[in-house]
């Protein structure tokens, strides 16, 4: 009992970690521009994440150490740093969006300006993190995030025509009034916001913080290969919940109150607060594991002793590390900036830097002097090797296809 | 070693310089303002079609208030967002100066975001804002080059 409690934990913090501000914007966008035109995406985005979660999970139980920590300390400290300021600069943007989500989250359900919730929103972030256990906080953001599924009920709710449905989503093509370079830009933010990079570097450091052993392999398989593909259909029923209510009429999504409220068509006054629950929760959850993964990532790269396990003074440099990130990211949000150009911005920083990631991990996993018998098999190299290629593909045009599309408003 | 260290200092400052120039071109293309009378009706059209949207968002807010379906918080969020986000991108195209030749497309919209204007203030009528979204989607339909 006490196991199976142990895989719900597990693959309730994977459905947090996959839907967040990035996906619950850029789903909701794409659907209701593209219908399910881009359904695909997803579909891939969940195949990669699972296939290198997975590996940075193995590595993490076998050597003890988190995946990427080694990846880098084995490419050498200039790669090592680069991968650091660029991961530092995408998370800690995502940081400051997520927190701005908790806020809107906020605003939708009292009406009150997110700015005057940013700080609230912070200081419950702040406690959280300091006074609860790492188990206490998975199971919290990880329950309150299964009321995510509210979307699934509004497709059904919304009694869509199945036929028109399957054909949305197996047409690889732009709409008749959409060009092609904003159908491959809104690829680009999907795949940014689905594979973040975040999402296997906490899995891979939580790995380490929770002391997984090679007994523990099939515990991690089986949240990787349950919880993804639960956040992946959470993606797509917000995709489709956008494409039945808002297509039609020409909508474009540009707030979140706007992938609340399908919701609200479908199910109500009840459906859309169970769904503004949701979506505080799914950003609180990212709000934290971004919080704690930039912490991480430094603590990690400057050989610090790290980990929500330890107590504050044993961990003092990590502690401080994610303070510093929790007041930045206050102090940004309270400039007025708009959250929601800040996410689109950084999902597709975060797209571009995918084969940075990627590619120590899937050399690292295939060293069987290190791996031995827990290195790669033929199927994650496939998986992972495509999904590398396409990464690269994707991390070219990220940048080109954000000015030539003007972030996807043309 | 001193020449090293050199031309590596030299190499990040070109790097840096070269990162800050693209930067710099990629912002002045996406803010640019329209240029000739194809490009302003391009813009026009952009404008009438994220207003209309605007406008079709605050009127699906009121529908679903109106069937009781939503909290009166997240309506009043709704259409303030929709409200602020209409005049945004109204005042934004505004600003342009239009060719000699769409003066009269800028008088044809100056008067429906005026209209715009009124009725987002009323967010109770739905049926005129539904109106507003049919009219702002024919100005697209006759703005586009």
């Amino acid at each position: 009992m006490k196991q199976a409690f142990a895989f719900t934990l597990g693959t309730l913090s994977a459905i947090g970690g996959f839907i967040d501000i990035g996906d619950l914007v850029a789903d909701a966008q794409v659907g209701a521009r593209f219908g399910l035109r881009l359904a695909w995406v997803t579909l891939f985005s969940v195949a990669g994440i699972m296939c290198f979660s997975e590996m940075a999970g193995r590595i993490a139980i076998k050597t003890q150490r988190p995946a990427l920590a080694l990846a880098r300390s084995r490419l050498g400290p200039r790669f090592g740093l680069f991968g650091l300021i660029g991961s530092l600069l995408v998370t800690g943007l995502l940081v400051m969006a997520e927190l701005a989500g908790v806020a809107l989250a906020l605003q939708l359900a009292t009406s009150i300006n997110y700015l005057l919730w940013v700080p609230v929103a912070a200081l419950f972030v702040l406690i959280v993190v300091w006074r609860l256990p790492f188990e206490t906080m998975e199971r919290l953001y990880g329950v309150l995030g299964l009321t995510m599924l509210v979307f699934v009920v509004a497709v059904f709710q919304l009694d869509p025509n199945w036929p028109n449905m399957a054909q949305s989503a197996t047409t690889i093509a732009p709409t008749a009034s959409e060009s092609w370079a904003t159908y491959l830009f809104f690829v680009v933010a999907l795949i940014g916001a689905q594979m973040t990079p975040y999402e296997m570097f906490f899995f891979s450091s939580g790995a380490v913080d929770h002391r997984w052993r090679p007994r523990d392999l099939w515990e991690m398989r089986v949240n990787v290969i349950v919880g993804f593909p639960l956040g992946g259909l959470l993606a797509v029923a917000i995709q489709a919940t956008a494409f039945l209510v808002l297509f039609e009429p020409g909508i474009a999504v540009e707030h979140l109150s706007q992938t609340a409220l399908p919701v609200a068509v479908a199910l109500g006054k009840a459906g859309l607060i169970v769904a503004i629950v949701g979506i505080f929760a799914a950003t609180f959850g990212a709000t934290l594991e971004t919080l704690f993964s930039t912490s991480y990532d430094v603590a990690q790269y400057f050989g610090w002793s790290y980990g929500k396990l330890q107590p504050p003074a044993r961990a003092s440099r990590f502690v401080t590390t994610m303070l510093a990130m929790l007041f930045g990211a206050t102090a940004l949000a309270l400039t007025t900036i708009n959250p929601i150009t800040v996410t689109i911005v950084a999902v597709v920083c975060s797209a571009s830097l995918l084969p940075f990631l990627f590619l120590p991990v899937l050399l690292v996993a295939n060293d069987r002097e290190l791996m031995g018998e827990m290195a790669n098999g033929k199927l994650s190299n496939a998986v992972g090797t495509a999904t590398l290629v396409l990464s690269c593909v994707v991390s070219t045009l990220a940048f080109p296809l954000l000015i030539l599309t003007k972030g996807g408003t043309v | 070693m001193v020449l090293t260290v050199k031309r590596h200092t030299a190499r990040t400052a070109t790097l840096t310089f070269a990162a800050i120039l693209a930067i710099a071109g990629a912002l002045a293309y996406v803010t640019a303002p329209p240029k000739g009378l194809d490009g302003y009706r391009e813009r026009a059209a952009a404008t009438a079609e994220t207003l209309a949207s605007q406008v079709e968002t605050a009127s699906l807010w009121v529908q679903v208030q109106a069937d009781g379906k939503a909290t009166t918080a997240a309506t009043l969020v709704g259409l303030e967002e929709a409200a602020e986000d209409g005049r945004a991108a109204a005042t934004t195209f505004e600003g342009y100066e239009p060719p000699t030749e769409a003066v009269t497309l800028r008088g044809r919209f100056a008067s429906l975001a005026a209209e715009q204007e009124r009725w987002l203030d009323l967010p109770a009528l739905s049926a005129p804002l539904s109106g507003l979204a049919e009219e702002w989607t024919r100005f697209e339909e006759r703005a586009e080059p």
